[in-house]
């Protein structure tokens, strides 16, 4: 006797389990109405993923989806971009001890002209200081004396005069002034 | 984010087959499948495990590719009421017509099953699912998930044998 179609269609899906399993393996081996269920259930499988090559598209698609996500959603980035610095820069040892001594070359080489520019304004500071008659040109006290004498004589010498007494009297109003000022105090 | 992309790698394919199969276009299956991944990343939702993420994902595409494809069709009717022409045979060129006979094929004999049976044999035959799988997607039995199967496969093996080319 035949077993339940349903059956077939769960061995078919992997879906039956032991003794059964092994039963129903026996049966189809030997019921030829029963393998040709078991088989048109294949096919049906095998139509439904007929005309379609799977694998391309899908990657294709993968891709051209993850791409407008990584547009959509600002946290997400294509992968390789992501850990591009996370990855080690391997340099090899001669490299790296050429470019140390180049930067150091290149220090030595460039220094002495940064120098020179720092100068500049000082150089042409104590320049203008040089025309300057700033250095008394004596070489003792009488000299000194002498030039000091000399220079007070070309200089213009202001006089302030204090006057000599000081009893002062009040211009302009001083009556209103006094009654403002002492008001309530006489 | 590597958690996202793990998921994404790992789940993409199976959606965009179960989205493809139902809708028909590949253009659509990406749309659907790119929607149902960004809704899961905008809202933050966490699952216990990758494929209790799956299941929902394949749950929200499924759910929107059959929306899509019943908005199509009643599109489809309403051109062809417009119009009196049926504009699936205006293809040219031999082996586009070839391909696309094909795969009209495959898709009018889904069409033609009952919604419960061609959502459960899609995600049979494209899903790579087990029974107990697509039971928690759909909501359903393990054992209603068994007997759909069988009557969608029984229904679609007599659709296609009455054309006598695909089963012998």
């Amino acid at each position: 006797m035949c077993p339940d179609r349903q059956l077939i269609s769960l061995y078919k899906d992997g879906e039956l389990p032991s003794p059964w399993k092994e039963k129903l393996e026996a049966h189809l081996g030997t019921c030829p109405d029963c393998a040709h269920t078991l088989k048109a259930y294949s096919q049906v499988s095998a139509f439904l993923q007929s005309e379609y090559n799977e694998s391309e598209h899908i990657e294709a698609a993968q891709r051209t989806v993850w791409k407008n996500l990584s547009h959509t959603l600002p946290q997400v980035s294509p992968s390789g971009t992501k850990h591009q610095w996370k990855h080690p820069v391997v340099v090899p040892l001669p490299a790296a001890i050429a470019a140390l001594v180049m930067v150091a070359l290149m220090a030595s080489i460039v220094t002495p002209f940064i120098l020179q520019q720092g100068k500049a304004n000082p150089q042409s500071v104590a320049k203008i200081n040089t025309e300057v008659p700033g250095i008394i040109p004596v070489s003792d006290m009488q000299g000194l004396l002498q030039y000091l004498e000399n220079q007070a004589a070309s200089a213009d010498i202001v006089i302030i005069k204090l006057p000599e007494t000081n009893r002062f009297v009040p211009s302009g109003q001083p009556e209103i002034i006094r009654s403002v000022d002492y008001q309530g105090r006489r | 984010m590597a958690e996202f992309r793990r998921l994404y790698d790992n789940t993409f394919p199976v959606l965009f087959r179960v989205a493809y199969r139902i809708v028909g276009t590949e253009d659509a299956a990406e749309d659907l499948c790119q929607d149902a991944f960004f809704r899961l990343y905008e809202r933050n939702m966490q699952f216990p495990n990758l494929d209790e993420a799956k299941y929902w994902l394949i749950r929200v595409v499924k759910n929107a590719a059959l929306n899509y494809a019943k908005r199509k069709e009643r599109e489809r009717r309403a051109y062809q009421k417009a119009f009196r022409e049926d504009f699936r045979k205006s293809e040219t060129g031999e082996s586009e017509f070839i391909a696309g006979e094909t795969k009209q094929e495959v898709q009018e004999a889904l069409q033609k099953l009952p919604e419960n049976m061609r959502t459960v044999l899609v995600l049979k035959e494209y899903g790579e699912l087990n029974y107990k799988e697509i039971g928690r997607i759909l909501g359903i039995s393990e054992g209603n998930v068994k007997v759909r199967v069988f009557r969608a496969r029984e229904q679609l093996a007599a659709l296609i044998g009455k054309d006598g080319a695909h089963v012998s």
